[in-house]
């Protein structure tokens, strides 16, 4: 596919901002969605509105089959062994948040005492459920650092790793330093010793080719709305035995064996922990989502971005990269920065007048940004949708930007 | 300069411009003109809650009339709380606290802001507000 036949998949690139045409750099926040993700979405509240697995009729089958074949196109996209691997959520955060609820609950798993490390670049929702863990069971923090590249500093993870270690939460790629981690690294270091390893992949799943056991993680969530899917969607993986051990997360709905007064059994996985009414008309999006991410991967125009970027910001005076790894291959299209003398919130402002969409401030990563002693950054994060054009115009705007602010 | 002048008169040197680009450029330029607030004052309890970037909000009492300082590490915000206090500063907090701040719908600065930066104004306009009061 060319950049303009991709381009012509995506509405909403034909909006203006303030008259002009709209550069939309925030897709690690959320991505654009094409026409087949759309179309999707309106077929399941046009025609095919009903809810699953609990009724006989004929819509309700349909919408059935909708859901559950999205699930096989999950596990297929990911590489996992089976589709009943597959947790459907509302997102990587309702994904991270019931593993860390539920390995609390799991039977002997943790102790008062017991140790999680978390990753100093960690998104606050891989940071916040391993809080709230720890407040409930006792538990101890340790911070696995990055160094002044935004690499994790791997060399010393064996050492953060004890004998109480029992959960280690890394993102496969950092929402603000846009490198891709070593997770089968640290994986073969945590299950030495014992530790399970849980994998936020928002960032990454859209970006690198992903294989949940290549990584050989134990858990790995990710979002639909990063990924050209409609938003409230999202995919935990699992371990199958780890889903198996695990108590349920919510109650209610289609989640139940039996429901008695003495006590009630549950559905087995996935579905024990698919409590309530689905998002029934995103999920199925997710399967057109996937198509489109595995026919965009690494286009050449993206490939331009990526050479232009780095290169382009550096001649900007006072401009500080975060996240520049030794190897350049471990990037992905997200540049975080920042500029002496000008405020990110200032930027962002006047950058949005000219049309251009970017993110500004903590992006949810406030540990990091008290690391780099700022109070935030500048994001502009780039799809196989966006042009060198845009970039450059971009470049080229954050450069009269900085003017306005600092003459 | 009367309250309702000094209204009338930022609400005209808006109307000069048709492009937001410009009207941001007076905003940079009325924060860099904003004398910067002392370290020592630039305290937690200073700072204006809601907004993005750091605003603090230095309020004197003195002879019945109130005194306003700000300051802000973002500039645009350093404008936006530097046209408020050209407004509001070195007067009565019963004729601050009477007033409506319709002003700032008139020239379309909530509008131009994003939803996060809007509530930024509202609450440096109820900080405005809740300090007049205090005296009054």
């Amino acid at each position: 596919m060319t950049v303009a036949e991709i381009r012509s998949q995506f509405p909403q690139l034909n909006e203006k901002v303030y008259g002009k045409p709209l550069v939309y750099l925030d897709n690690a926040a959320t991505s654009l969605r094409p026409l087949s993700v759309i179309r999707k979405w309106d077929e399941m509240s046009s025609a095919l509105s009903a809810n699953l697995h609990r009724a006989v009729h004929a819509i309700a089958n349909r919408a059935t089959e909708e859901f559950e074949s999205s699930r096989q196109a999950a596990a297929d996209f990911i590489g996992a062994g089976s589709a009943e691997e597959i947790v459907f959520t509302s997102g990587a955060t309702q994904g991270l948040n019931l593993v860390a609820f539920c390995l609390g609950e799991m039977k002997g798993f943790l102790k008062e005492g017991d140790e999680i490390i978390i990753g100093e670049a960690e998104h606050h929702s891989n940071i916040l459920p391993w809080q709230f863990l720890a407040q409930r069971k006792g538990l101890t923090i340790k911070v696995l650092p990055v160094n002044d590249r935004g690499e994790l500093r791997i060399k010393e993870l064996p050492s953060l790793l004890g004998p109480r270690t029992r959960v280690c939460c890394i993102a496969q790629v950092s929402n603000v330093l846009g490198i891709e981690n070593p997770v089968s690294e640290i994986a073969a270091h945590c299950h030495e010793k014992g530790c399970l390893l849980v994998v936020d992949g928002a960032q990454g799943v859209v970006h690198c080719k992903t294989s949940v056991g290549a990584l050989g993680a134990d858990f790995y969530a990710f979002s639909g709305h990063k990924l050209y899917a409609a938003p409230g969607t999202g995919v935990l993986w699992g371990r199958r035995d780890l889903l198996e051990q695990l108590p349920p997360y919510m109650g209610g709905g289609e989640m139940i064996n039996t429901v008695k007064w003495s006590g009630s059994t549950f559905a087995p996985v996935p579905h024990k922990f698919e409590a309530g009414t689905q998002n029934m008309a995103g999920i199925p999006t997710l399967k057109p989502a996937f198509a489109f991410a595995q026919n965009s991967a690494h286009l050449p125009e993206t490939e331009r971005i990526m050479a232009f970027m780095p290169e382009a910001l550096s001649r900007i005076g006072g401009l500080r990269l975060y996240g520049t790894p030794t190897d350049v291959s471990a990037r992905i299209p997200l540049f975080s920065f920042t500029i002496e003398g000008a405020h990110h919130e200032d930027l962002a402002l006047i950058l949005d007048k000219m049309g251009i969409a970017v993110r500004s401030g903590q992006m949810c990563a406030e540990p990091l940004m008290d690391r780099f002693g700022v109070t935030g950054m500048l994001r502009a994060s780039f799809a196989p949708y966006n042009t060198l054009e845009e970039a450059e115009y971009f470049v080229e705007s954050l450069k009269r930007a900085v003017k306005m602010l600092k003459d | 300069m009367d309250l309702n002048d000094a209204k009338a008169s930022v609400v005209q040197d808006f109307a000069m411009f048709d492009e937001w680009l410009d009207k941001y450029e007076y905003l940079i330029d009325l924060g860099k003109k904003l004398d910067p607030l002392p370290e020592e004052l630039k305290t937690e309890d200073r700072l204006i809650k809601g907004c993005q970037s750091r605003v603090w909000l230095d309020t004197s009492f003195e002879d019945g009339i109130l005194v306003f300082r700000a300051d802000s590490d973002a500039i645009i915000t350093k404008g936006i709380i530097s046209l408020l206090i050209n407004v509001y500063s070195g007067r009565t907090p019963a004729e601050i606290a009477a007033d409506d701040f319709s002003f700032v719908e008139q020239i379309g600065l909530k509008e131009n802001l994003s939803p996060t930066r809007a509530n930024g104004l509202a609450s440096m306009i109820a900080t405005i507000r809740a300090e007049a009061e205090r005296y009054a």
